[in-house]
């Protein structure tokens, strides 16, 4: 799980928005790129080459977060 | 990420070599700061497995360890335990820093921009990381660099010489002291000090004894020996035996270190963030 604290600092690699844990809570969202970065033991892995694209049907309102 | 060596196997012995030498000096700028210690928020960029971040965090009220390898991020994790920046590992590349902007007061970066870029791309990630390190800085922050002259990787260890094909391949990955102050300027840094630590030596455990060059676990804390062949390290050992059966070992050793005391071993390069005209 990731801390609220940490999960503020944290952006998008690639465009530097904002990032949001998946309800799951071992995926950060960058809804602005529509991709996925995963958490692997506590760990975000913020990297292009790791990211999963999202599915359009997979988008997450803002409110699905935490 | 390093370009030649594998930190994720490396991860597992690393400490045994590897201190957080010059943690002192780094303390001493990040004092000399405006706020207090307990006020300040600090990215360890490249900071494998949390040496330093640990010592920081004694007094620095938040922490942040940013490394590619996972290997040496899982150390960093074992080590804050159950403290609450247990939670403060990232892995990215950290020519591309994933924090939002303005927000740290000051970021670290021990021995790891040699690793960003191959020799033929003219330091092209070491200048992304300049770019995200003054995106991320709060106005004033400080980037505290903790490098090698080109002259420190020649002579700051006695074994250089013996070493030499490494050292060669490794001047063109480390920017000279020259270079880096010009890409620093070039990004919007300002260069307003300079230390080196002439009597702290990076692997001190194990340095004055010949015998640790024959260690693998002592040798993978010098990412020199990443770059040197099977055959080329075979003709280093070949050397040292040479050197200890013939009794030269303790002059020639004797004498290689008084380059090393006058050079040291690494330099640290303290840059304050310019504010944009």
């Amino acid at each position: 799980m990731i801390e609220q604290e940490l999960l503020n600092m944290l952006a998008c690699p690639a465009c530097q928005g904002a990032l949001r844990l998946a309800p799951s809570g071992d995926e950060l969202i960058c809804q602005a790129e529509r991709v996925a970065y995963p958490v692997i033991g506590g760990i975000p892995i913020l990297m292009a080459a790791e990211a999963r694209r999202m599915a359009q049907a997979e988008a997450l309102p803002l409110s699905c977060c935490v | 990420m390093s370009k030649y060596a594998d930190y994720d196997s490396i991860s597992k012995t690393y400490d045994q070599s590897r201190k957080p030498v010059g943690i002192e000096i780094i303390m001493g700028f990040l004092a000399s700061m405006s706020k207090p210690l307990n006020e300040l928020v600090v990215l360890d960029a490249g900071c494998g497995t949390g040496n330093y971040a640990m010592r920081l965090r004694e007094k620095i009220a938040r922490v942040v360890g940013a490394d590619f390898s996972l290997g040496m991020l899982q150390q960093y994790q074992k080590k804050f335990g159950t403290d609450k920046a247990n939670d403060s590992a990232v892995r990215c590349d950290i020519s591309e820093l994933p924090f939002s902007g303005e927000l740290f007061d000051a970021i670290i970066c021990n021995q790891s921009l040699h690793h960003l870029d191959q020799p033929e791309d003219d330091f092209a990630n070491q200048q992304k990381f300049f770019e995200h390190a003054y995106r991320i800085l709060k106005p004033e922050g400080l980037l505290i660099i903790n490098t090698i002259t080109h002259e420190q990787l020649h002579d700051g260890v006695w074994w250089g010489r013996l070493i030499k094909p490494a050292v060669e391949r490794m001047t063109h990955r480390f920017t000279s002291a020259v270079k880096l102050d010009e890409l620093l300027s070039k990004h919007n840094f300002e260069i307003t000090n300079r230390v080196v630590p002439v009597d702290t030596i990076i692997q001190e455990e194990g340095y004055f004894n010949p015998e640790s060059l024959r260690q693998q676990a002592f040798r993978n804390g010098d990412s020199h020996f990443s770059l040197l062949s099977e055959a080329e390290l075979a003709d280093v050992l070949r050397q040292l035996a040479e050197l200890e059966s013939s009794g030269a070992i303790g002059p020639y050793i004797e004498q290689r270190e008084k380059l090393r005391e006058q050079l040291g071993q690494f330099t640290f390069f303290v840059a304050r963030k310019r504010r944009q005209a």
